[in-house]
């Protein structure tokens, strides 16, 4: 807050340049009037399509092959290796791949944040499933408990909480990557919205675009907390 | 129907090489029965229950279940937060039911009538972390007295709780075991505890271990687990006591030698 004071103040009293550093209030003043236009709504539509479209598509998988990995050592074993060589590539370095596979078109774009949603997907996952204490594996084998029983009473709720970890991860990095690559290739979205103003020079309407985007990251970590109090009743929460 | 231990041993390998827990080790137990094993710390006591319960393998000799139509369920009471934290306590007894292929219905119905019988009826929906110590072990002694084992494993199950607790909790095990004799293994290093539950108690040493005597308890059943105990009785306490203060000063000694 004082910070924003201190930036208010700095800016009309022209110590710093107002081109490049509007007002907070300017920029409250642009985003309100931003928030009138239609074309705002349809580019903020847009991006949160494509980003849930990715997240679900991406965090899916990654679940879905977390649990598989953790239950099964032969396709741990497997794919273990796989994923140590795939993590570290650049999602956007591979974008031009997809746009070659799938064409220029919303596809290659989903699939980027996919991919990018599925890696903190899939290791948080394969990660709680191996911190389960070894006792709660010995009970289970002791009632002999297999199976689908196995899956359902121990390893998926086992591994949520860390599995949620991963999903408020693969939020944030696919929200950072639809950004990303609407700035490099769409027509439309939030992305593309930063990237026109600033070849406008609207500097107003980038700063306000980015309060947008900021208040989209903050809304999921909401969401995604209730999320986690719903799905796991069983974990005494630090008080945020 | 017979328990048969036959020249068990167990050997564990880790880097520093491998550690002997149990060797040569004997012993019979007949249904019904309720036998208790003593021993200092390390002396490989838990390793035997595990070894019992099948949830390892003995690395010589081998374990003879006699007389019994098909393998005996054997449940383990664990020594302590064995339940599991994402299960409601009613989740947590019937745990074992859903494998045997008990209806859903029927396991819940099963489940709260236990725990009421246990005084725990009014808790069947808490989460563990919402119980005491001592009524998580009791919600732990539930969940596997009610898939009705063949064989009842404890491995110090009330080791964590405090004095009163545990003498309410003895009582309410020995009350249920009376209701329903199966043979009970239990594993403790608390002395009275051994001869006032037990009809046997079997004196293990250091490591690794052997059982170095068997002795039986003269105590009438049902018992009380209050008041003076026998002069007989407090007699074998001492004697089996010596014995304990031999192996641990062994035990103590040959640490002393083996890691200077």
């Amino acid at each position: 807050m004082a910070g924003l004071i201190a930036w208010e103040v700095a800016a009309r009293l022209g110590w710093i340049s107002v081109i490049f550093f509007p007002p907070p209030t300017l920029i409250g003043l642009t985003l309100g009037r931003m928030l009138l236009t239609a074309a705002f709504w349809s580019a903020l539509g847009i991006t949160l399509l494509r980003l849930l479209s990715g997240v679900v598509i991406g965090a899916g998988t990654g679940l879905l092959v977390g649990w598989a990995m953790g239950a099964v050592p032969m396709i741990r074993i497997t794919l273990n290796p796989l994923v140590a060589f795939l993590h570290p590539l650049p999602k956007l370095a591979i974008f031009p791949l997809f746009l070659i596979l799938l064409g220029i078109g919303e596809a290659s774009k989903i699939a980027v944040v996919a991919v990018t949603a599925f890696f903190p997907m899939l290791i948080n996952t394969l990660a709680g499933v191996e911190g389960i204490e070894r006792t709660y594996w010995e009970v289970a084998a002791n009632y002999g408990v297999r199976g689908f029983v196995l899956l359902r009473r121990l390893i998926i709720p086992g591994s949520l909480p860390l599995a949620l970890v991963g999903l408020r991860l693969a939020v944030n990095n696919g929200l950072i990557l639809t950004v990303a690559v609407e700035m490099l290739a769409a027509q439309q979205g939030l992305g593309t919205q930063i990237w026109l103003a600033w070849q406008t020079l609207r500097i107003g309407q980038l700063y306000a675009t980015l309060v947008v985007i900021a208040l989209l990251g903050y809304g999921g970590h909401w969401l995604l907390s209730i999320l986690a109090t719903r799905l796991t009743p069983w974990q005494r929460r630090i008080a945020e | 129907m017979q328990v048969k231990v036959h020249n068990i041993a167990k050997t564990f390998n880790s880097r520093r090489g491998a550690t002997l827990a149990l060797q040569q080790l004997n012993f019979q137990a007949s249904q019904g029965e309720f036998v208790a094993m003593v021993g200092p710390s390390g002396c490989g006591k838990s390793t035997l229950l595990r070894l019992v319960a099948g949830l390892s393998e003995p690395s010589a000799g081998g374990i003879e279940f006699l007389g019994w139509p098909s393998a005996p369920r054997c449940a383990l009471v664990f020594q302590e937060a064995s339940l599991l934290p994402w299960l409601r306590v009613v989740e947590n007894v019937a745990f074992g039911l859903e494998t045997q292929g008990v209806p859903p219905a029927t396991r819940r119905q099963r489940a709260v009538a236990l725990l009421q019988r246990m005084g725990l009826g009014a808790f069947a929906d808490h989460y563990p972390h919402e119980l005491s110590g001592g009524m998580r072990q009791r919600v732990g002694i539930a969940r596997a007295w009610i898939t009705e084992p063949e064989i009842l494993l404890m491995d110090e199950p009330f080791r964590a709780l405090d004095a009163q607790t545990r003498l309410v909790m003895q009582q309410e095990l020995l009350q249920l075991w009376q209701a329903r004799r199966t043979l009970v293994f239990y594993v403790t290093h608390d002395i009275d505890e051994a001869l006032l539950l037990a009809d046997r108690v079997l004196v293990m040493s250091g490591r690794p271990g052997q059982i170095r005597e068997e002795i039986t308890v003269p105590l009438p059943r049902p018992r009380a687990l209050t008041g003076r105990m026998p002069a007989e009785v407090e007699e074998l306490k001492w004697h089996i006591w010596n014995m304990l203060e031999q192996e641990v000063r062994q035990t103590l000694r040959a640490t002393a030698v083996n890691q200077p």
